[in-house]
């Protein structure tokens, strides 16, 4: 499946992904330009693996006309905003018109993700007000936190899921030139956060 | 909140309430003011850091700052134009030199070479370290060899990467991820060498497309001109260079400076370029 992370600039969208991909959580992480590109397997149940590619896109409107390009190919989206952050919030909804625009004839399956949860004393949207939105558009909600791994797994792994049901049912289809979702043989090593070590030595061979 | 989180950990950035960091809030606020329709752009504190790094002065590095956003304001505008035009001149510049792979990236979808991005937004600041930066940088201010001298930059990093590209059979994905993931990884004097080669091959060419000569500023004066020996400077080309060189379309070609005799750099060339003679 190909996932795309859309949101605000600063509201942690490559943390949130790193510490999906790699466990890692950085402190300080530069400004994402243009779009990046992570990918991990998850099994959602038994035997039944996935492998996600993950495109980490630049927040600021500016780059707006290059990462349009890669909505388009997505089956599902993390649209996430910082639950510090009003603004951020407020935004979701220019978001999500956004990339309806930009994908017809397809549909991407959205996750809301009210991010940095760990800085609850800071926070200015409330869960309630959330998920209100969230339903609203018939989306999930869920709170997670990079910094304290906090809901990672399971915020990519129901969407996942998600996806997997909705393309089982055949509401999704697998289509010529449309590379959202793909089929095939997926090769037999699932690491995921807590195995850090193993994937990063496999990446030197 | 892009100044918390540039180069912090260069020491003239790092920890806590530095006052690098307040200089570097100050300038790019104050280029806010000066460039009001242009506002902040995520990248500018790439550019700026390097030159507040270098002038260690708020004014100064302002004013550097400001002439070299000059020559990347278009880059940055509402739809990025300058990225786009560069992006099909770095394509253009490719396909001279190396068609078979520019149709193999057209095949897998990245003929638009999107994953050139960051390269070109911020001249390679996350590429390389910061010091390799402050020398590459200082290399292209000097238009030297030729101008648009950060595009063969481009072409030369895309020619070492090629093979593995094309034998490991990358789609769209894994191009855009092994490109990212070259960060830090390239050697800046390589690069260098590899890149000045490709301009002294361009400018040796007899026949190189008037868009290329105007994309690398090479106008009337070697190119169009035809040398009186002209012929036999081609023979001259064709002789010393061996011939099983041209029929694995690889041309040894020694960089003016920076490459020793005792490493000659090789470029490989696609068949049309092959006929220039080697420096």
């Amino acid at each position: 499946f190909r996932l795309i992370v859309i949101g605000d600039s600063t509201v942690g969208k490559s943390c949130l992904i790193r510490r999906f991909t790699e466990g890692r959580f950085a402190q300080v992480s530069d400004p994402t330009v243009g779009v990046d590109f992570f990918s991990r397997l998850v099994e959602i149940e038994p035997g039944k693996r996935i492998k996600l590619q993950i495109w980490d896109t630049a927040g600021q409107e500016r780059f707006r006309s290059i990462t349009r390009a890669y909505y388009r190919n997505s089956v599902g989206g993390l649209l996430l905003f910082d639950i510090t952050n009003r603004r951020s919030f407020q935004n979701v909804h220019e978001w999500l018109e956004e990339t309806k625009v930009h994908v017809q004839p397809y549909q991407i399956v959205f996750v809301l993700v009210g991010h940095k949860c760990d800085l609850d004393t800071q926070r200015q949207v409330t869960r309630h007000e959330a998920e209100k939105l969230a339903a609203a558009y018939g989306m999930k909600y869920i709170e997670t936190s990079a910094r304290d791994a906090i809901n990672v797994e399971k915020a990519f792994t129901d969407l996942t899921r998600d996806i997997y049901e909705l393309v089982k049912r055949g509401d999704i289809t697998i289509q010529e030139g449309w590379e959202g979702v793909k089929s095939g043989f997926v090769p037999n090593v699932v690491h995921s956060s807590e195995e850090v070590v193993k994937s990063e030595r496999r990446c030197l061979c | 909140k892009d100044v918390n989180r540039t180069d912090r950990t260069n020491k003239f950035y790092e920890g806590q309430d530095n006052p690098g960091l307040i200089l570097l809030h100050d300038i790019l606020m104050t280029y806010c003011m000066y460039d009001f329709d242009l506002g902040y752009v995520q990248g500018m504190s790439d550019l700026l850091s390097p030159l507040l790094y270098v002038m260690e002065n708020e004014v100064d590095a302002f004013w550097c700052f400001a002439s070299y956003m000059d020559q990347m304001h278009q880059n940055f505008e509402e739809q990025m134009q300058g990225m786009k035009t560069q992006l099909i001149q770095l394509s253009t510049l490719l396909r001279l030199l190396d068609s078979g792979f520019c149709s193999y990236l057209e095949s897998q979808d990245s003929g638009y070479l999107y994953f050139c991005f960051r390269w070109l937004l911020i001249r390679f600041k996350r590429e390389f370290s910061f010091l390799d930066i402050l020398r590459l940088w200082e290399v292209m201010w000097t238009e030297l060899p030729c101008k648009n001298f950060h595009l063969l930059l481009c072409c030369a990093i895309l020619e070492s990467e090629k093979q593995q590209i094309m034998e490991k059979h990358y789609g769209f994905n894994e191009i855009l991820k092994h490109i990212n993931e070259l960060s830090m990884k390239i050697d800046v004097e390589d690069v260098l060498c590899k890149a000045e080669a490709i301009s002294l091959q361009m400018v040796k060419c007899k026949e190189l497309p008037q868009a290329v000569c105007e994309i690398l500023g090479l106008q009337d004066s070697e190119v169009t001109t035809p040398d009186s020996d002209n012929g036999e400077d081609e023979n001259v080309g064709m002789t010393s260079c061996p011939t099983s060189a041209f029929q694995s379309n690889s041309l040894p070609v020694l960089a003016a400076s920076g490459a020793r005799d005792d490493n000659p750099t090789e470029i490989s060339m696609s068949p049309n370029v092959s006929r220039v003679t080697p420096a």
